[in-house]
């Protein structure tokens, strides 16, 4: 209990929040890796060896440090949209269909010869993909806030139609979809609407830098100002936010629309960074990696960067492991998973934990109460 | 406590999305099969990159055996990436560039664009560009497919000698280039045998929805159409289902054995198998490195089509004079 008290001064969101669920998060991450390393054993290969594989495929040269970064981009700014929704009690899950509208919003300009300076191209594509995001996000947003309808699910099939609608955009929709191609594609985007490569013989495109940017901002929104306040007040009481005078309707929307914007910006960056045109089905399940990054960071934006550049680490380390040692197909899916599932299994013990201390807590202050009187 | 329900119930949702949506991008791959025989380990080394497991009884494991074949006739260093996710097409392939593969193999439609990004890098380096035929204009990078308006005459060819009520359809997921080659070859067939005969094509919306294709097909049915010709993934059990539901309805199938895969050996008449073993040998052996879009039709042992029905030799004269046209040039179809 006086030790609880001493640590009330450190109670600067930052200090708290790296030290209180990094430590958790650590524990559980290195509890995954070592079952995945028995499994790897089993699989006959040695897991010092495919750790190493994998370290020196992510860590190891500037290709992997680059590769890495261009992994952690969709996750990057999948996870802090999500991220937002977690904070306020939202599971605004349907990243995988923003990226999608994203995409095509960002494409139904970028592959017009326009004529433009690439910085005034680059940033209409933007504004298309936000307004296609969010009118995709209004949906779900409304049909919650103002209709009650559980988001989960709302998200969820928003994503279907938008994984279809992709379909039909670069197959058939004229002026956008590649004619002559066996494989349906979109057109390529203009050179003007591509984002620069910033290291030479590399796909490093500036998204993973504007998805981590992204994540500290709203780290000092949602702790620095008044909306940040709502959306935390939102998602840890929503009764007592409506007593307080928030409108929790307006607010579960918009954060459920912001949370599609940036999806949507996730979803252009990607197609204007690295694919250069849009393909269906080019998300390939990023999106809702991007809600694992989230929980994995307990909704914490800092946390959101952490969790995105080590799934991505993860992955494209984990390519290098298969290419190297021959390590089994789905060997990198199930690292992931068993990390997940140790990271949410420590949370939950722990938080038990902290619970029944905080039990004993108030008890002994009833006591002490009563003896007061 | 429900709210805590809900948060344990959405998380155990992510996880299953997660895992199914990372199915297909985990990783295998086999490091390095062979090397023998040659001076530098790397020299005429293959590596391929493919978007599904090499374990799928199709197009996948078939390309990759027939990588293997080559290997090991030719004694190459061969090295192999399955279920390669969109967002990582790059990455892999520039991987195996940098670690000196000499060609480099993206199977399947999808990586045409991956490859050409990375074959402006590595100028020194071979790119085939599978099932497409695309070539991007750089000298290094080659494009090969199997011949789809091929396939569609013979299967035309077949379907025409079976017809009983004169009319005939094509049924396919949705017309991409290809299958609209496939579709004019197979209208070319039917006319070959016999102009009279009404033809029609359909797209069921989906290449693995088998009640979809089953559906579609027996509409087809109901309207006189007694052949049906299937251009679908797993929906073309659908295909053979419809038929043997119905009385005296055939189905020549393409792209598998429909006799042999789909257990429908009472309703096939032939089927024209795509030799996806033969296309991966021949990229393999660096014949086709040479910045042209090749087209493996008939003659080139790219289509393998397999007859089931007991051809009367009135039959078996058209269907040998049509398949020698075809070998020889003489049919005047796309490539």
């Amino acid at each position: 209990m006086k030790k609880r008290n001493s640590v009330q001064f450190l109670r600067s969101p930052l200090v708290e929040d790296l030290t209180a669920s990094l430590g958790r998060t650590i524990l559980g991450i290195v509890m995954g890796l070592i079952t995945g390393g028995i499994l790897i054993a089993l699989s006959g290969v040695n897991p010092l060896v495919a750790y190493g594989a994998l370290l020196r495929g992510a860590f190891g040269s500037s290709d992997g440090i680059s590769n890495v970064l261009v992994r952690a981009s969709p996750l990057l700014l999948g996870g802090i949209g999500v991220a937002l929704g977690i904070k306020s009690g939202v599971w605004n899950i349907g990243m995988e269909g923003y990226m999608y509208l994203g995409a095509i919003g960002a494409a139904i300009v970028g592959v017009m010869p326009l004529n433009l300076p690439a910085a005034i191209h680059i940033l209409l594509c933007f504004v298309f993909a936000s307004a296609f995001a969010a009118v995709w996000g209004l949906i779900p947003g409304y049909l919650k806030a103002y209709k009650g309808v559980n988001e989960v699910t709302a998200t969820i099939m928003m994503s279907y139609i938008a994984i279809y609608l992709t379909n039909w955009v670069v197959s058939s929709l004229p002026l956008v979809a590649e004619e002559g191609v066996f494989y349906p594609m979109s057109k390529k985007f203009e050179s003007s609407a591509l984002l620069p490569i910033l290291m030479k013989g590399s796909s490093l495109h500036p998204g993973p830098f504007i998805g981590i940017i992204l994540c500290l901002v709203f780290y000092f929104i949602l702790n620095y100002t008044s909306f940040g306040f709502r959306t935390k007040m939102l998602g840890s009481n929503p009764h007592a936010a409506r007593y307080a005078g928030a409108d929790s309707k307006k607010q579960i929307m918009l954060i459920i629309m912001i949370g599609a914007i940036i999806g949507g910006l996730s979803g252009a960056v990607e197609v204007m960074g690295l694919k250069r045109r849009v393909y269906m089905e080019f998300v390939t399940g990023v999106g809702y990696e991007s809600v694992a990054v989230a929980l994995l960071a307990g909704g914490n934006p800092i946390g959101v960067i952490l969790a995105a550049l080590f799934f991505a680490a993860l992955k494209a380390g984990g390519a290098t492991m298969s290419i190297e040692t021959g390590v089994s197909s789905s060997m990198n899916s199930i690292i992931i998973a068993l990390c997940m599932i140790f990271v949410i299994g420590v949370g939950v013990a722990d938080g038990r934990r902290v619970r029944k201390a905080d039990t004993e807590k108030s008890q002994d202050e009833d006591v002490g109460a009563k003896e007061g009187n | 406590m429900k709210k805590r329900f809900i948060a344990v119930a959405a998380m155990a949702l992510v996880v299953v999305l997660t895992f199914t949506g990372c199915g297909s991008n985990s990783n295998n791959s086999g490091g390095a099969a062979d090397d023998s025989g040659s001076n530098s380990e790397y020299e005429n080394s293959v590596a391929m990159v493919l978007s599904g497991l090499i374990t799928d009884e199709a197009f996948n494991q078939f390309t990759y055996e027939g990588m293997m074949r080559a290997a090991e006739e030719l004694g190459i260093k061969t090295a192999y990436k399955e279920s390669v996710t969109q967002d990582e097409q790059v990455e892999i392939i520039r991987q195996f560039a940098k670690q000196g593969y000499s060609t480099i193999i993206g199977q399947g439609g999808q990586f045409g664009e991956a490859l050409s990004i990375v074959a402006e890098e590595f100028p020194d380096t071979q790119f085939i560009f599978s099932v497409g035929t695309e070539t991007y204009d750089l000298p290094n990078m080659s494009a090969a497919t199997v011949s789809y308006s091929h396939s569609g005459f013979v299967g035309g060819i077949l379907a025409a000698l079976t017809t009983k009520t004169n009319k005939v359809a094509m049924v396919t997921g949705e017309f991409y280039d290809n299958h609209r080659m496939m579709e004019a070859g197979f209208y070319a067939g039917v006319s070959y045998v016999n102009p009279e005969i009404e033809t029609t094509a359909i797209t069921t919306g989906d290449w693995a929805d088998t009640v979809k294709a089953r559906e579609a097909c027996l509409a087809l049915i109901a309207q006189g159409y007694d052949v049906l010709f299937p251009c679908l993934d797993a929906a073309g059990a659908g295909v053979a289902a419809a038929a043997q539901d119905s009385e005296d309805v055939w189905v020549v199938g393409s792209v598998a054995d429909y006799a042999a895969e789909y257990g429908a050996e009472d309703v096939t008449v032939g089927s024209v198998v795509f030799a996806w073993e033969a296309l991966g040998y021949l990229e393999s052996t660096g014949e086709l490195c040479d910045g042209q879009s090749h087209v493996v039709g008939m003659a080139g042992g790219g289509i393998d089509p397999v007859v089931n029905m007991t051809l009367t030799s009135d039959q078996q004269a058209i269907y040998d004079a049509a398949i020698k046209d075809l070998s020889d040039g003489k049919i005047d179809i796309a490539d």
